[in-house]
């Protein structure tokens, strides 16, 4: 082992976490990822793979995103894993009137902040894709939006990440982390302990509850994500679909149609439910009506790690410098996960940024918090 | 007294069996009698390649023949991916040999 190398412990082994810990190994740090089922186990491995920037996006948020595009780009070459990227781009469809002022607004909005939607009336979309709902009156594109397979872009930083000398335990579940010493931080685990200069947590809705000795604030919370999946077909479309207050429509490069998903706050329950799979279907079939005929083979959901902002939270837990979070990004997680595996990674090893980094701190909702505070007291 | 069917493979002594019928495959009439599966029918007719696979197109037949391996899959009246094993023959039915995941278009 060589000494006076950067020693890491990142917990968590889904999306975040390994990007943590390849941009970490990348740099020559000593890195040591604890999992306590297996890599890609929950939100990760529910994902729908869509990098689809929302229309709503908040303009500080832009060249995250923008980052997160480019680096994912250039990972399909640099990690191990082939992952599925397919460059599609994505509709917003509108059915009504009301929609589509809506639509058009967003458009205007969101090229204000430097992202790249169009709006495109109803007869031109179908032109671009036969198959959806020839009712439908316009929509919104944004032609640069991408797909890719979230296990695989899990499991390639993760393999990545082993090939260039991080470990990565599986069936370690923490208990806690013990910053009670000056020295190192000693992490506790049903397997022993485990000790390193920095600890990353990126237990995603379960980063919250490792940090059970610090009692820190923490706003993150599981959101349910439902996925009700058909069998395959042939590739019929590699654009996605979303219609709001619906949900989405993807298709893999497996064939299978992916619909989902909403934001459901019921703590952590993973279980689907018949009320979202029939919603689902009658979506899929509303934007898709060729979707009537396909058989549904199973549905699974997945807890995702939601923020008031449904951006990441990364950077230090306030008064504990070596302690990292790197979770919060809702349903954008795989989006987010190079960029917020490089920047973590920069910020242990060098002390700054390429981009700003404070922004995304959990400092951000400190007004929210003393509110809370106010209110409880 | 077994004259008409006696090329193909099914047994004709001491079974009771369904009304003649008649189904299309892939353009082609073929015999069959009413409570027979897709699947019996055309192996009685001495069809057992039913389609080719999605990526390495290779052919495939019936494998379990009770609906749980999906080998068998044909398309029914335009409806890709039904098991051939668990689909019972109409008179007038047609079957399509398909390939891949079939023709959605």
């Amino acid at each position: 082992m060589p000494t006076g190398s950067t020693s890491v412990l990142v917990l968590g082994g889904g999306v975040f976490g390994c990007s943590v810990a390849y941009h970490l190994a990348r740099e020559g740090a000593e890195v040591v990822l604890l999992e306590r089922d297996h890599v890609a186990a929950g939100a990760s491995g529910a994902s729908a793979g869509m990098i689809s920037t929302p229309v709503d996006t908040d303009d500080w948020m832009v060249k995250y995103i923008l980052e997160g595009h480019r680096l994912l780009e250039a990972y399909r070459d640099e990690l191990d894993l082939d992952f599925e990227m397919v460059h599609g781009g994505s509709f917003y469809l509108g059915f009504e009137e009301s929609e589509i002022s809506r639509l058009k607004q967003q458009v205007e909005r969101a090229n204000s902040v430097g992202l790249t939607f169009e709006y495109i009336d109803g007869p031109e979309v179908l032109k671009m894709e036969p198959i959806y709902n020839p009712t439908l009156l316009g929509a919104s594109f944004n032609p640069v939006a991408s797909q890719v397979n979230p296990m695989l872009v899990t499991h390639s930083f993760a393999q990545t990440a082993r090939r260039l000398g991080a470990r990565i335990e599986i069936g370690v579940r923490v208990l806690e982390i013990d910053s009670s010493s000056q020295g190192p931080l000693t992490v506790r685990t049903t397997k022993g302990d485990f000790v390193g200069d920095w600890v990353v947590d990126a237990a995603g809705a379960w980063a919250p509850e490792l940090l059970r000795r610090q009692n820190v604030y923490m706003p993150v919370w599981p959101s349910r994500g439902q996925i009700v999946v058909s069998e395959p077909l042939p590739i019929i479309t590699e654009r996605m679909v979303h219609i709001s207050g619906r949900g989405y429509i993807r298709q893999t490069q497996s064939g299978n149609f992916f619909i989902g998903s909403q934001q459901e706050l019921v703590g952590f329950d993973k279980r689907t439910t018949v009320e979202k799979m029939s919603f689902f279907a009658e979506t899929a079939v509303m934007a898709i009506p060729m979707l009537a005929r396909v058989r549904l083979l199973r549905s699974h959901a997945g807890l995702r790690p939601m923020s008031p902002d449904q951006y990441p939270i990364l950077g230090p837990v306030p008064g504990y410098d070596r302690i990292l979070m790197a979770t919060g990004a809702s349903g954008t997680g795989i989006q987010y996960s190079p960029v917020s595996g490089l920047l973590t990674a920069e910020y242990i090893m060098t002390g700054t940024t390429h981009l700003p980094w404070e922004e995304l701190s959990v400092l951000r909702f400190e007004k929210a918090r003393k509110a809370e505070a106010a209110v409880s007291e | 007294m077994t004259g008409e069917v006696r090329d193909d493979l099914r047994i004709d002594l001491a079974v009771g069996r369904g009304e003649r019928i008649e189904i299309e495959v892939d353009g082609d009439p073929v015999v069959a009698f009413e409570g027979e599966s897709v699947a019996s029918a055309l192996w009685a007719a001495g069809i057992n390649s039913l389609r080719t696979t999605d990526k390495s197109s290779s052919p495939r037949g019936i494998f379990c023949n009770i609906g749980v391996c999906h080998d068998c899959i044909v398309t029914v009246d335009g409806y890709p991916n039904q098991r051939a094993c668990r689909t019972q023959v109409a008179d007038g039915m047609t079957i399509k040999r398909q390939t891949g995941f079939g023709e959605w278009l």
